[in-house]
């Protein structure tokens, strides 16, 4: 008998989600009532990185990142195997980018200590100055709202089904939605910032965030470009942070980040954030100061209770299961996500620890 | 340097065409500080920059007065951003000297318009140009040299279009005016009560060989144009050419509008009488308020002017005077509208790999026909590039019934620094 199950959300997270159960030959139904990889997906930056704030976060990343890797992405997906370099400014930074070289050596990660002459040839736009980077090459760059709709894609042919309505609650043993209640074996909550009105136990806040685009300049920048600072301005819970995060686009195009606030759901630009975030980029990289910004948007990370997102079964209400509040990780870790999801759904091996995650612990993190 | 920014006014205008012109006059009569911003070198607008032959003596007295005007003009200045800054607005420009910023208390929107691409299988190849866009080339000093024109499309645009080609040297094929003979009957009682109009008609139509009711189905080459596929939709011909000029009427640039906020009823800015947005405030004049021609913008310039410094009164004698040339003007931009009508056999003419986004190269078949703005843009990326969707916007309006996605900053391309506030 195949389990009937529910996914509610199509962002990057849900579409991996459905895909992955779908080929463990579960009958998946979607709901999305907006547009699929609409909401947080599009607005995200799709930086397939490996972080190490945490070791459960140096787990998860390094496996979303892993299984990426191995997916045939069609062109659609515009797949970039740029790598990542972490760019050291200070002494400060020379010891956490060794750090975090051993943290990753010990995953059996591969990185590259470039010294400041070596960092100037990988990247010569880079100012004069700095003190050196470490190059992560098995980090890669996707199309975020492209992904999705592969996944998606992938999981309609392998018979899933998407329903464009809006689930309006959760039942037991299943979900009212517009056009009416629908029964299954497991209901899945991925509905990202839309998960608190269906439960609103599970607080999930907008942090907000700007990118730049650029006009086309090929070959200015060849690696996505980190500072080593970007953790600190990630997982600190100060009002408003920038880092410098630049990322080289197939069609030549640089993507400029980041920002951080918590500003509610308001998405009109913050000029003077937005305008500290160009700053740091034009510091790093000198001869961005002349290059056309072509668009600028914002968009609202879903941030959960804790450090990592919550996956897992929802113990108040036997067959519902959650798997939100990815923050800034969601296209990094979804498929990582949909793995942990075919253990708690169909008892599939999972290669991670699930325990971190569960929403008992992450709430009390 | 005291003289930088912000420029500070009581009435900024945008754009330099002939309502900005008027507006920007208007309220330098009445005492105001007036500040001018413009894209172009010289003012005049689309309309009057480039004339090499003397402008008309309308556009002369007006450029005249206004170079004698206390109206600070601020060239070269790509309006970028705008938003509200109490109790006024602030506007953000790229200029060649760098970032500059001005703030009012009110300001009037007279961005003015831009040509309308509609897409046809080999549109995009060299060679087939924008109507306006080709006349703009040809001002600049192109030479056609006995080389094969043909110029089509819709809308009264087109005839000067093809005066000038001929006046370039062109071999002028035609003139192809996809309205029908029985559509532009409909023109002459207007013509009849604007004899200026009516003479520049016959004076340019009798000249030309002007086809009514045919349109460009093809443009065939592999480097470069060299011939077009032409039809009336029973009858088909190909032309050899060399260059093929082709406008669809205009476009209004609702970009600035839309960002601050105003509202907008389908390609046009809602106004009241005073010629105020939704928005208090905030005037606008011209194409911004749908396509109607030189005449609107200047009546309604000068009311947008004076409503926004304070001096609108409308039962003076001279408001009755610019309302009244104001209703005629919108009129005729009505009826114009009605009689150059884009035929529905043009949407069918873009085949699945037609491009519909030249600067992501998206073709017509790329494009779910359930998908609305939005979804078409994140899927395909149309829109996403350097042109900010101006020219695939329309297209996909056309060919969809899509309605403008939102509107972001930079509201036109602007090098990063010039995004970067002054620090305090």
């Amino acid at each position: 008998m195949k389990k009937r199950v529910l996914v509610i959300g199509v962002g990057i997270v849900g579409a991996a989600i459905a895909d992955r159960l779908q080929a463990e030959d579960c009958s998946v139904t979607l709901f999305e009532s907006y547009i699929p990889g609409g909401g947080t997906t599009a607005a995200a930056m799709g930086h397939l990185v490996v972080l190490d704030d945490s070791p459960a976060q140096l787990e998860f990343t390094a496996r979303g990142v892993d299984l990426w890797r191995k997916e045939p992405l069609p062109a659609r997906c515009e797949r970039e195997a740029c790598g990542t370099i972490w760019v050291a400014s200070g002494a400060e930074d020379v010891d956490e980018a060794r750090a975090k070289a051993d943290r990753f050596a010990r995953k059996g990660l591969e990185t590259e200590w470039l010294d400041a002459a070596r960092l100037r040839e990988r990247e010569p736009s880079l100012r004069k100055g700095l003190a050196g980077g470490l190059r992560v090459p098995g980090d890669q760059v996707v199309y975020p709202v492209g992904a999705a709709r592969w996944l998606l894609d992938r999981a309609l042919e392998r018979g899933a089904v998407l329903r464009r309505e809006q689930v309006l609650a959760l039942e037991m043993g299943g979900l009212r939605a517009d056009s009416g209640r629908f029964q299954a074996d497991a209901v899945i909550l991925a509905a990202g910032l839309g998960t608190s009105h269906l439960l609103p136990e599970l607080p999930i806040q907008p942090r907000k965030g700007h990118l730049a685009i650029t006009a086309r300049v090929p070959g200015l920048i060849h690696h996505q470009l980190v500072e080593l600072g970007y953790l600190k301005s990630a997982h600190g819970r100060v009002a408003s942070s920038v880092a410098f995060n630049v990322q080289p686009r197939a069609t030549g195009q640089l993507l400029i980040g980041s920002s951080r606030e918590f500003a509610g759901f308001d998405a009109s630009p913050n000029r003077e954030l937005l305008g500290r975030m160009l700053r740091l980029a034009q510091d790093y990289v000198p001869s961005l100061a002349q290059v056309p910004v072509i668009r600028t948007w914002t968009g609202f990370r879903p941030c959960g209770p804790g450090n990592l997102p919550v996956i897992g079964p929802w113990p108040a209400s036997p067959g519902l299961f959650v798997a939100v509040g990815h923050e800034g990780l969601g296209i990094t870790t979804a498929p990582a996500t949909a793995e942990l999801m075919a253990h708690h759904i169909v008892g599939a091996a999972s290669f991670l620890d699930p325990d971190p995650f569960l929403p008992g612990k992450v709430a009390h993190a | 340097m005291a003289e930088r920014d912000p420029i500070t006014a009581d009435v900024a205008v945008v754009g330099a065409g002939p309502a900005g012109i008027a507006a920007a006059l208007a309220a330098s009569s009445m005492g105001k500080r007036v500040c001018l911003l413009d894209e172009g070198f010289n003012p005049g607008g689309q309309i009057w920059r480039h004339r090499a032959d003397p402008a008309p003596r309308a556009a002369r007295r007006l450029l005249a007065r206004l170079a004698q005007s206390s109206v600070k003009i601020l060239p070269h200045a790509s309006v970028f951003d705008a938003y509200p800054d109490a109790p006024g607005w602030r506007m953000i420009a790229s200029t060649p000297e760098g970032r500059r910023e001005v703030t009012a208390t009110s300001v009037v929107l007279a961005c003015g318009a831009r040509e309308r691409f509609l897409p046809f299988p080999g549109w995009t190849l060299p060679g087939v140009v924008g109507a306006g866009g080709g006349q703009a080339l040809l001002k600049e000093g192109l030479e056609l040299q006995g080389e094969s024109v043909l110029v089509a499309g819709t809308g009264p645009l087109l005839l000067p279009v093809a005066a000038s080609v001929r006046k370039a040297k062109g071999k002028l094929l035609g003139v192809l005016e996809q309205a029908s003979q029985h559509s532009l009957l409909r023109m002459a009682p207007l013509l009849l009560v604007r004899p200026t109009k009516a003479w520049q008609a016959v004076h340019l139509g009798w000249a030309l060989p002007y086809r009514p009711g045919w349109w460009v189905s093809e443009a065939i080459g592999t480097e470069r144009l060299e011939a077009v596929r032409v039809s009336n939709g029973t009858r088909h011909e190909v032309m050899e050419c060399r260059w093929l000029f082709c406008g669809f009427g205009l476009v209004p640039n609702l970009e600035m509008g839309r960002g601050l906020g105003c509202e907008a009823r389908g390609d046009a800015l809602i106004v009241d009488e005073s010629q105020q947005t939704s928005k208090q405030g905030i005037f606008a004049a011209g194409e911004v308020c749908g396509i109607a021609g030189v005449d609107a913008a200047l009546a309604e310039g000068s009311i947008a002017g004076l409503a926004a410094a304070g001096a609108w009164n409308p039962q003076d004698a001279s408001a009755d005077r610019l309302m009244r040339k104001r209703a005629k003007a919108r009129r005729m931009g009505l009826a114009m509208d009605s009689i150059f009508r884009l035929r529905p056999e043009l949407k069918a003419l873009p085949r699945p790999d037609t491009l519909v986004c030249r600067c992501e190269d998206v073709s017509l078949g790329a494009i779910d026909p359930g998908w609305n703005a939005r979804e078409t843009k994140l899927c395909t990326r149309a829109g996403m590039g350097p042109c900010q969707g101006r020219v695939c916007g329309p297209i996909l309006a056309h060919q969809f019934g899509h309605l403008s996605d939102s509107v972001r900053i930079p509201l036109k391309a602007a090098p990063l620094n010039h995004l970067i506030p002054e620090e305090p």
